[in-house]
């Protein structure tokens, strides 16, 4: 079967691509897998993609190379439209909005054309209009299902699928360095002030303990004076972007996510797949539709001094490393569900019954 | 033949040990490969007869007579003329371990490690004995710098050694100054004005190399941060600047972390 994932780009440092390019791994197994990518920002994707996922790329927008229509949304939408028109696959995934409407006006009808969606749904006009074309949609979170359900009114199938981790063995914490990790772009709904103001607090307390920040992102100067102002220069680390961040997790004992709203949270699965704990705040949309308090992780609830909450909750798993490693054990069991064979086998389903093919 | 490294750890004795889960029982004529990334170097270890056919292997190979060159090692292992890498999921040190391991008086290192890409990988140095920083700041008008006594055989224990802290420029051998520093077991800690600094050259801008003369340890030890598995800390930890009569300084590492303060421009 040929399957078609339809990307805006792939070369980026998100969750979203890293979930793609996961789904693609697995799938190539037994299919004919293409990414297809809007848009091509660098030489390489930032993510190591499989070498039996075929890789395109609709417009280039690397620095110095020349095109003949103007650049801009005019180039890209032209050049989707040419693809969409003429495409040659059994499956069409879109993992936009944006894309899923253009999927749903164009690609031949005879493609399976599946929306994959993580936020919550935009601007409802095209979307009500042009997604009863589609086959099915496919949200990846509970809260998100049922937002999508309500938007379309059953008039398109809203699954459930949740996002894949790459295919094993995953590393394995030992949960004997003192670090807290914390990864994703420094943006700032991921609000890592509030996390690095906690940690001055844990620092002040247990100053052998370290926090390790991985990724990169524009808000990295105001942080980085925000760790001098409060003098924790010694303390926190930052990481800088790695592929492998489930292996720099492995090497830390608790993770630490700070979002506001993490409508994806492939962080917080992979650091249960590395066998370490979540601490993150329970607010609506954040990290607890994937830890359970007490089970997986820990969940700090919003407002008040969230701040002193949320320090005293890395306190209280430093000081306990027994209840650090019980959490960690039922984070391994959370993470089990998220294995890309499972992942594979209910799109395959989901796949067939839209189709009736398979 | 699917091998994954479940543990995987260089002992004090400079014994790589590993346990391994593997689909096939190692057999007598498995061995396990080392392989210089950058070369063609390469080194076979014979596993031996194992004791019994299990699917859990417990494997413990000495790594000083093989003469590993520095550098990184990949490992594999190899039976019937087919090479599988070794994959892992341990990542393979940790860093108590790390500073435990610095205790002993030693001119190369070793390090297992994960790579990125999820395989087990060996990392050998040339080391000479050093101090380690763990802490910089600038409190009250002077900079001071904490750490550990790193491959200088000293025992960690309460006893004190006399030590002092000196500071050097390499593109001006005459200017240098140096305070008296603390060095109890392997722990150090120095502080030394800022105006000092400032005033040991003030005409022209510079790096100074920071250098700690212990009694009985025979060269100065270089101030550097190498302990861990972070590289590059230049880039990873930026210290605050201090400005002393308008003139700003900064300690800051190079590109090979060791320790240097900036002063001026």
């Amino acid at each position: 079967m040929r399957i078609c994932l339809l990307v805006p780009s792939v070369d980026g440092m998100r969750g979203d691509v890293r979930s793609v390019v996961n789904l693609a791994g697995e799938l190539a197994e037994r299919h004919d897998v293409e990414i297809v990518s809007v848009r091509r920002h660098r030489d390489r994707p930032f993510f190591p993609i499989r070498a039996k996922v075929r890789l395109s790329w609709l417009v280039d927008a690397r620095p110095g190379v020349r095109h003949l229509l103007p650049a801009g949304e005019m180039r890209a939408e032209v050049a989707l439209w040419r693809r969409l028109r003429g495409l040659r696959a059994d499956v069409l995934i879109t993992t936009r909005p944006g894309l899923s409407v253009q999927a749903a006006r164009h690609a031949p009808r005879e493609t399976v054309r599946i929306a994959r969606e993580w936020d919550r749904p935009p601007v409802p006009g095209p979307i009500r209009r042009f997604y009863p074309r589609l086959d099915a949609v496919v949200a990846a979170t509970e809260s998100g299902r049922a937002e999508w359900e309500r938007l379309l009114e059953g008039e398109v199938g809203v699954r459930l699928i949740r996002d894949a981790l790459p295919a094993g063995p995953w590393p394995r914490s030992r949960m004997d360095n003192r670090i807290v990790a914390a990864g994703g772009r420094w943006v700032p709904v991921k609000a890592y002030d509030r996390l690095i103001r906690a940690f001055a607090v844990v620092a002040g307390k247990r100053p052998d303990w370290r926090l390790r920040l991985y990724g990169s992102g524009p808000e990295e100067k105001r942080l980085r004076a925000l760790v001098a102002d409060l003098h924790l220069h010694n303390h926190v680390y930052f990481m800088g972007t790695t592929p492998d961040l489930g292996g720099e997790f492995a090497k830390a004992s608790i993770v630490a996510v700070t979002s506001r709203a993490e409508a994806l949270g492939m962080t917080v699965i992979e650091a249960m797949a590395s066998g370490v704990p979540v601490v993150g705040f329970g607010g609506a949309r954040g990290p607890g539709e994937f830890v359970v308090d007490g089970r997986s992780g820990v969940l700090v609830p919003e407002g008040g001094d969230e701040v002193g909450a949320y320090a005293a909750a890395l306190l209280g798993l430093i000081d306990d490393e027994r209840r650090r490693r019980e959490l960690a054990a039922g984070a391994l069991e959370a993470a089990a569900g998220y294995g890309a064979p499972a992942v594979a086998e209910r799109w395959e389903k989901l796949i067939a019954e839209t189709s009736g093919r398979l | 033949m699917r091998a994954v490294v479940t543990d995987a750890e260089v002992t004090l004795a400079d014994v790589l040990s590993l346990r391994l889960a593997i689909d096939d029982p190692l057999t007598e004529d498995t061995e396990l490969v080392l392989r210089q990334r950058s070369g063609e170097a390469e080194c076979r270890v014979p596993l031996g007869a194992p004791g019994a056919r299990a699917r859990d292997a417990t494997l413990a190979v000495s790594l000083a007579p093989l003469a590993l060159g520095p550098g990184r090692w990949d490992a594999y292992l190899a039976r019937d003329g087919a090479r599988t890498r070794l994959r892992s999921v341990d990542p393979g040190f940790s860093l108590d371990h790390l500073d435990a391991y610095a205790l002993g008086r030693r001119t190369r290192a070793y390090r297992a490690y994960r790579t990125q890409g999820g395989y087990l990988a060996l990392k050998v140095d040339e080391v000479r004995p050093a101090a380690e920083v763990r802490a910089v700041w600038f409190r009250e008008g002077r900079f001071e710098v904490t750490g550990l006594l790193a491959f200088t055989g000293l025992e960690d224990d309460e006893s004190r050694h006399e030590a002092r802290l000196a500071l050097r420029r390499s593109d001006d051998p005459d200017a240098g100054l140096s305070v008296a520093a603390t060095v109890q077991g392997v722990r150090f800690h120095a502080a030394l004005s800022l105006c000092d600094v400032v005033d040991a050259a003030p005409a022209r801008p510079g790096l100074w190399e920071p250098e700690l003369e212990v009694e009985g340890l025979s060269g100065p030890l270089r101030l550097a941060a190498r302990l861990d598995d972070v590289d590059g800390k230049r880039r990873r930890l930026h210290y605050p600047a201090a400005r002393i009569d308008g003139v700003p300084i900064k300690p800051c590492y190079t590109p090979d972390d060791e320790l240097r303060i900036e002063v001026g421009a």
